[in-house]
């Protein structure tokens, strides 16, 4: 019901309502029936990440020829919204192989994409993106993983920590500063870093509060010998590079952050749909009515916002504000939101195996990973004070 | 109005500060993952006379007022907010024996309760005590005594407590406070899944199929009950109230030990304008919240008619708990969602402080039926 009217009002191609609904189904059946359990054992969750290869959910911005959708941003965020509806930690998945794909995609030589690109997207390997270091979160120019040119290509040393997939990768794309041009802060590089090189290791799983099937730990690379062939894109140019990967990556995320909201204001409606006495006494609660028509209205400008940020990428017009306005409204909604939510609901909802219970713990991370709510803001705000969008 | 703590109550603060950072802090963590009763801490806490602090001297206690325990609670909770939250239950089981039961109940329970040998379990789900519909629990008269029959949903204890206090109507009277004991037959108790946060706190459900209580398991008068439950209530308030102030207490501690510490941009988050903001809201926060806090708990135990103080000093410190585990959160970053760290269990426990004993959505309404009898 309530996606059906959103559909409309989003006046979507053929192509982004067959992906998006080849995803709500695939959400439906093959996710959410797992996602407690996901929750409860934090294992990575294989089987669906191959049936989502299978269904061709994997790659959605990537040509068809690299084994993608060749589908667009808007489609993309559709897809997330679906996917993160059935669970978060697989949109975030989803959204990692999205990342990594497009790095490939655009930046890659012919043979990078043979040997990484065409696997991924069968999910025959999986990837990890890593940028974040100890003392580098928010702050990347303070980055201190760093190549240096040798006889045999590139010794990569650092390490990188809180990396989605650091657990299992098979191969990650890192950002590390580069031999180019030392002087420049902003001279990095994206290296392919293998997990068989010798001199990578990984630190020990993460145990987190929620998003708990999503596997993350520490990489550490220690005199990594990498081959000359192992820098994606141009030398020197890799901070550009993911920084404009992250503008969709944000988009993402706030649709990651829509999807779990819509699930709560779901299990909410369900909740007090109920025809029984105590409950209808519920439904008629102004309080729960309130929580529910203040949920569906931030649900709403979500939608709006982030369907605005996915076009203007699509026409090629620069999003970076939108992209971080959509994603600031969304994390913080759903952290909101999915507390109400666990609040009307009272006992039941604080439970474990409630779906409610698990959303309050998955949101929080909305607002801190792919650029904190601060991060964000200070986008917002530089962009404005340089005259870049008309307030 | 006097601002003042008492000696004693300054005393008894630094005193608690000091135990909990030794002894409860470090056990908070394994405590949470494991989700076990917090056995060695509780027997701690008696040792040191927390539960039994307002009880009469001549009961074993400390005669000290119910503002000192409060301060003590707030304290406990700072280092493990499920722990705090076992001893505030004991506390009012141990207030109500004293206060309603006969000299006989008091000999046979105070002491062991008191000695930590026995576990009282509270139900919370009474809102509708003035409509005689006390949870699903009915009595029924039966020659010498009641049967009593249903289930209570939310039992503070009920897993491992060895008597339980009831609250039950029959069909032509009010209801009256009941004590059975788990020895009685027809007395069961489930543990629920396990809960959010507050994980080593036993929650269960309480079913009595057909227990056979006497005169001599009634406490206090017959068809006092809504009277003794109200007195629970307040008392169970005030300490959530004092719960939520100790998490936020933590929440503060954690957050500007870790915003002084963690460089970004060139300088320490701490010297940023947004996590300024954030740090200042949140000891506001507090500081309100302690106060109301504070306040509901020395007007209960001076024993003054109280409308609503203590549901409004639960509202406002549990909504404010919520608030500052979320910004405590959020100034740790990706931190602060890893088990590691404190800040991960406390945004996960301030929330129950918002849905009990009730949900502030009916503590808000509730709040409102008096503000309206207050102001004609």
């Amino acid at each position: 019901m309530l996606s059906t009217e959103a559909e409309a009002c989003r006046s979507l191609t053929d192509q982004q309502r067959t992906l998006m609904q080849k995803a709500r189904i695939f959400a439906r059946k093959e996710i959410a029936p797992h996602a407690q359990e996901l929750d409860w054992t934090a294992k990575f969750a294989n089987t669906i990440y191959k049936k989502m290869a299978r269904q061709g959910l994997l790659g959605i911005t990537v040509p068809a020829k690299w084994g993608g959708a060749e589908s667009d941003t808007l489609s993309y965020a559709l897809v997330m919204e679906e996917l993160s509806n059935g669970y978060a930690s697989i949109a975030d998945l989803c959204g990692l192989v999205e990342l990594c794909a497009t790095l490939l995609n655009e930046l890659g030589t012919e043979a990078q994409k043979q040997r990484y690109l065409v696997p991924l997207l069968k999910a025959q390997t999986t990837c990890s993106f890593a940028l974040t270091e100890p003392d580098a979160g928010s702050d990347l120019a303070a980055l201190a993983a760093t190549a240096e040119k040798n006889s045999r290509g590139f010794i990569l040393n650092g390490s990188k920590h809180f990396i989605h997939n650091g657990p299992i990768c098979d191969f990650a794309l890192v950002l590390a500063r580069s031999p180019a041009a030392k002087a420049d802060d902003r001279a990095m590089s994206i290296f392919i870093v293998e997990s068989s090189y010798p001199g990578f290791s990984r630190g020990v799983k993460e145990n987190k509060m929620g998003q708990r099937a999503s596997q993350l730990s520490s990489l550490y690379f220690k005199d990594c010998q990498l081959p000359p062939d192992a820098v994606l894109g141009i030398d020197g140019d890799g901070f550009k590079h993911m920084m404009v990967v992250l503008e969709r990556g944000r988009i993402g995320i706030a649709a990651l952050s829509l999807g779990l909201m819509r699930s709560a204001l779901e299990n909410v409606l369900k909740d007090t749909a109920d025809k029984d006495r105590a409950n209808s006494a519920k439904a008629d609660s102004q309080t729960v009515q309130w929580a529910i028509a203040n949920m569906a209205t931030d649900m709403y400008a979500a939608q709006a916002m982030i369907a605005q940020a996915a076009r203007l990428k699509d026409q090629g017009i620069p999003a970076n504000t939108q992209a971080s306005m959509a994603k600031l409204f969304a994390s913080e909604a759903a952290v909101k939101h999915t507390g109400i939510a666990v609040q009307i609901t009272g006992i039941q909802g604080y439970t474990q195996g409630n779906v409610l219970e698990r959303l309050y713990r998955d949101a929080k991370v909305t607002q801190i990973y792919e650029g904190t709510s601060e991060v964000q803001r200070i986008i917002i705000a530089r962009s404005l004070q340089r005259g870049g969008l008309t307030p | 109005m006097e601002f003042q703590l008492t000696k004693i109550q300054k005393m008894t603060r630094r005193a608690m500060r000091e135990f909990v950072r030794q002894e409860v802090v470090p056990l908070a963590q394994a405590l949470d993952e494991t989700s076990e009763f917090p056995s060695a801490n509780y027997q701690q806490a008696f040792g040191l006379g927390i539960m039994d602090m307002a009880l009469p001297e001549s009961m074993g206690g400390l005669g000290e007022d119910f503002l000192g325990f409060i301060i003590a609670l707030d304290e406990f909770a700072y280092g493990n907010a499920a722990l705090a939250h076992s001893i505030s239950v004991t506390e009012a089981a141990l207030h109500l024996l004293y206060q309603y039961g006969t000299q006989k109940q008091q000999q046979r329970f105070i002491a062991r309760l008191h000695a930590g040998e026995i576990l009282a379990a509270l139900p919370t789900e009474l809102s509708d005590v003035d409509k005689r519909s006390v949870g699903s629990l009915r009595a029924e008269f039966d020659g010498n005594g009641y049967r009593l029959n249903g289930s209570l949903l939310q039992v503070a204890h009920a897993p491992i407590a060895d008597i339980a206090i009831v609250f039950a109507a029959t069909a032509n009277t009010t209801p009256s406070a009941f004590i059975v004991d788990r020895q009685m037959t027809g007395f069961k108790a489930t543990r629920h899944d396990a809960l959010m946060g507050m994980r080593s706190f036993p929650m269960g459900r309480l079913q009595l199929n057909d227990v056979h209580v006497t005169h001599d398991d009634l406490l206090g008068a017959e068809g006092n009950g809504g009277a003794i439950y109200g007195e629970l209530l307040r008392r169970s308030e005030t300490a959530i109230g004092a719960i939520a102030v100790g998490i936020s207490q933590a929440a503060l501690e954690e957050a500007v030990r870790h915003c002084k510490a963690r460089v970004q941009f060139g300088k320490p988050l701490a010297k940023m304008q947004a996590t300024q903001n954030k740090i200042a809201d949140m000891a506001a926060g507090v500081e309100a919240a302690r106060l109301l806090v504070y306040q509901a708990a020395f007007y209960l135990g001076q024993r003054s008619q109280l409308t609503t103080q203590t549901a409004i000093a639960k509202i406002i410190a549990s909504d404010q708990a919520v608030a500052a585990t979320q910004e405590a959160v959020q100034i740790h970053g990706g931190y602060g969602y890893m088990k590691d760290y404190t800040v991960e269990r406390l945004y996960r426990d301030a929330v129950f402080t918002q849905i009990y004993p009730t949900t502030n959505a009916t503590q808000r309404s509730n709040i409102a039926q008096a503000t309206y009898r207050t102001i004609r």
